[in-house]
């Protein structure tokens, strides 16, 4: 008996032991969540990278520019958005995800153009969603009303909305079980019609007038004019241009907020209620100055910069997490941040670079070989440089369009721990980071930076990643204990 | 002047010859043959005439191309102003969508957005009443990849293809099922049933589309819907048709017999040179003309698409007209007798 009670004391303590990696939810802090570029998913963790998770990777894919749609639903238990493509594609696939990251209603992955997706009001779980099946068939509209609670279609309605069409606002009225909405069809002439959509599955469509439509008007969430936000008690003023400063209301003494070193100007900011910490959304170079963001997250005692990726601007592309969504139905998170931090940032004064350097990068060309490995070439000498393992061949140009004439790829080794960094404009978003096995590169993890140049240092136990404003400057072997990080 | 009037003379004789001998060529309609078309594969467009190929003429050529593997929709308008049908398969290589073809009897394009469903045809019917209003189950999608929502749309021919009505639903075209339409033209509406067969399974619904524009879809019992049956052409394996007055019988094939059931006298039609099994018939009502329909050679089945005959009941005439689908009408037919051709 004493020996078994030692045995379970024994498990007891290794228990504890792998448990420890897990963090403890930190009660002074609030949750951040967004989406990941880099990796794809939501990520959701305290500011400063603790009790850190990311769910629905495998169903939100990475390298979007960011989500558009109404996020979370009222209960908290549910989120919704659609994505916004990073290249030409008119694909905006909507997504429909549980707390834990499972995908709900499993055929709206046949809705590949998403217009409009809105929350019910009145606190259900009640969802619209505006849409098309086919992006060439964008005259063809469909809503459909999702009781996601209980996976049930209430109600759906198609039109064809021609060249050219209006909306009015949707009117909710749960209580009596519909929605109720306008609009203009552009078939020739404009054809006004109401729509009444009910929970039961009724749908009435009833031609109107012109006098009786009244079109939607679009908000915008972001008012370009405004020099200042305003913290939600009015406790501190944060400058958005030409200088981030944050100036306490009360003693007027302005701070200096960290500046991103991807950021080039016009800045917004989202306050938690308790005022403590500040997301931050920094206009890049790479959106003409202002477009989409990246993130960055600080406290109002400058104590604490992390960098977060881009997206396409605040909910749901990033935000605080409401109050109604309960953490603890989040699957468990770890005491480190899901994308490795760098362990310092070295600012470059005033000195901005915009892009790759020609002179660092190399010219490099991609193809599969007779024996479909994947091959990166110098295209001057036509040396074969690097195989890669893990990337499908035969090429598809149509999923992976490359330059002819080659790309450029700026490339770092660290021959010691058999490490390869990578950047280009082609490969998405971040550093990738690969590994030598076999004579093959695997890809190990991607890096939230940019890789303008890149250089293995201090006897290759730092990576520095030259950023547009500095350099992000991460551990090797913060690096090489990802390989062992269970996936 | 003699030179004077010779030369008259020549021109006399040019001219009486060429007025004759273009003439000539016309051929005059002759009431007692009736007509039939046929989509040409060969050429394109239809080729309305005779059996014995007299007053021959060919129309919308320039909208219906060639190399379709066939023809599928509801053909002639109940005035016989109007002809639609849409090309049989989804996607041929070469070809495209299945595209839908709307033209007036003298082969012009009319209802130019009819042109704009491309592909899952799945159903039209022109009015049951007599009015060129046609229902049209389609959608818009431009590529064969992804086939999901289904319109129903309710369009005036006499009114410039005026949209009457829309509905929609997100099923995919091919799955749900569909009642007979209820055409109600005196209260200006129709109406029909509709059951899911997709993630809103066990759903059944009673649509009703006013031709204001004004759509209702109500949820209804399982009761209350009754599926359409669509029919099949069962005969054509046993290759037997019976007149449409009963006179004649035409059963089997290799040989192909017709049998007069009033004199019990039996002859043998002739054989389409590339068919190889099943045959089909099309009657003109007064049980004068066949049209023909010959499977052709395929592996494992041999009654794939057929080619056109055109034979009279006595056999005396034979005429191959070319390749088409099972689907006559619009393949082929016997021209509706409300259809004014225009003089050629």
């Amino acid at each position: 008996m004493t020996r078994l009670t030692a045995i379970l004391l024994v498990i007891l303590a290794v228990t504890t032991t792998s448990l420890s990696v897990q963090a403890q939810p930190d009660p002074s802090q609030p949750y951040i969540y967004y989406y990941s570029q880099l990796l794809g998913g939501l990520i959701i963790e305290h500011p400063d990278g603790t009790d850190s998770r990311q769910i629905a990777a495998d169903v939100i894919p990475p390298n979007m520019s960011g989500l558009a749609g109404p996020g979370w639903s009222p209960s908290g238990k549910y989120f919704a958005a659609y994505g916004i493509p990073s290249n030409d594609d008119s694909a905006r696939v909507p997504y429909l995800i549980d707390t834990k990251g499972q995908n709900q209603a499993g055929w709206l992955h046949n809705v590949t153009v998403t217009s409009f997706m809105q929350w019910s009001p009145n606190g259900e779980d009640i969802l619209l969603i505006e849409g098309v099946y086919n992006p060439n068939g964008l005259r063809d509209a469909f809503f459909w009303v999702i009781d996601v609670g209980h996976n049930q279609l209430l109600a759906d309605f198609g039109v064809n909305l021609g060249g050219s069409s209006q909306r009015s606002e949707i009117l909710w009225n749960v209580e009596q079980g519909q929605i109720v909405f306008e609009y203009a069809a552009d078939l020739g002439t404009l054809q006004y019609y109401r729509v009444t959509m009910h929970f039961d599955g009724t749908i009435l469509r009833q031609p109107i007038s012109a006098d009786e439509f009244i079109p939607q008007t679009s908000n915008s969430n972001l008012d370009t004019d405004e020099e200042n936000r305003i913290s939600p008690r009015g406790t501190y003023k944060a400058q958005r241009y030409p200088i981030a400063r944050l100036i306490n209301t009360t003693t007027n003494q302005p701070l200096e907020l960290p500046r991103h070193t991807q950021g080039t100007g016009c800045r917004d900011y989202l306050w938690p209620e308790n005022e403590a910490y500040i997301i931050t959304l920094d206009g890049t170079a790479l959106t003409d100055g202002c477009g989409f963001p990246a993130l960055g997250v600080t406290n109002v005692q400058m104590t604490l910069w992390r960098e977060l990726g881009h997206c396409t601007g605040a909910s749901p592309c990033v935000g605080w997490l409401p109050q109604q969504v309960n953490v603890n139905n989040f699957p468990l998170g770890t005491s480190k941040p899901v994308q490795l931090d760098p362990i310092k940032i070295e600012y470059a004064g005033q000195i901005q670079v915009y892009g790759i350097d020609p002179a660092v990068a190399h010219i490099l060309n991609f193809h599969c070989d007779q024996n479909m490995t994947a091959v990166l070439s110098d295209m001057r000498t036509h040396a074969t440089l690097y195989k890669l393992n893990n990337i499908p061949c035969p090429y598809q140009p149509d999923q992976l369009p490359l330059p002819e004439k080659g790309f450029d790829v700026v490339v770092a080794e660290d021959p010691a721990h058999h490490l390869l960094a990578t950047y280009s404009d082609w490969q998405g978003y971040g550093v990738s980071i690969w590994m030598l096995h076999d004579g093959l590169y695997e890809p190990l993890l991607k890096l939230n930076t940019q890789g303008l140049t890149l250089e293995f240092t201090d006897n290759n136990e730092r990576l520095r990643a030259r950023n547009f404003n500095g350099w992000k400057i991460y551990s090797v072997a913060d690096i090489l204990a990802t390989v062992n990080t269970p996936k | 002047m003699k030179n004077i009037t010779r030369l008259a003379t020549i021109l006399l004789i040019i001219f009486v010859l060429g007025s004759s001998t273009s003439l000539s060529v016309q051929a005059q309609p002759d009431i007692t043959q009736p007509y039939l078309y046929y989509y040409s594969q060969l050429l394109g467009g239809l080729i309305i005439e005779h059996p014995d190929g007299t007053d021959t003429r060919q129309i919308a050529a320039d909208v219906i191309p060639p190399n379709l593997s066939g023809l599928i929709g509801p053909a002639w308008s109940p005035s016989g102003k109007y002809f639609v049908a849409f090309a049989k398969d989804p996607v041929q290589t070469g070809i495209g969508n299945r595209t839908a073809y709307a033209i007036d009897s003298n082969g012009q394009k009319v209802v130019l957005s009819l042109y704009e469903v491309a592909t899952k045809y799945f159903f039209t019917e022109w009015s049951l009443t007599g009015e060129d209003i046609l229902l049209v189950v389609g959608n818009h999608v431009q590529n064969n990849s992804i086939e999901l929502g289904t319109f129903f749309w309710l369009i005036d021919f006499e009114h410039n293809g005026k949209l009457l009505a829309e509905f929609a639903t997100s099923y995919d075209i091919g799955i749900f099922d569909l009642s007979t339409i209820n055409w109600d033209i005196a209260n200006q509406k129709v109406q029909f049933y509709l059951a899911a067969n997709a993630y809103d399974f066990g759903s059944h619904y009673r649509i009703t589309m006013h031709f204001d524009g004004t759509t209702l879809r109500e949820p209804v019992a399982l009761e209350a819907f009754i599926p359409r049956n669509f029919e099949s052409n069962n005969h054509v394996s046993e290759s037997y048709s019976v007149s449409p007055q009963g006179t004649y019988e035409a059963h089997g094939y290799h040989p192909s017999l017709l049998t007069d059931i009033r004199t019990n006298q039996t002859i043998e039609l002739p054989n389409h040179s590339q068919g190889k099994s099943c045959r089909s018939y099309l009657w003109t009502e007064d049980e004068k003309y066949m049209i023909t329909l010959d499977g052709t050679l395929v592996a494992g089945h041999g009654c794939g698409d057929p080619v056109l005959g055109v034979t009279n009941s006595q056999g005396s005439l034979w005429r191959e007209l070319g390749n088409c689908s099972w689907v006559a009408p619009p393949c082929a037919g016997w021209l509706p007798q409300n259809i004014e051709l225009a003089p050629k």
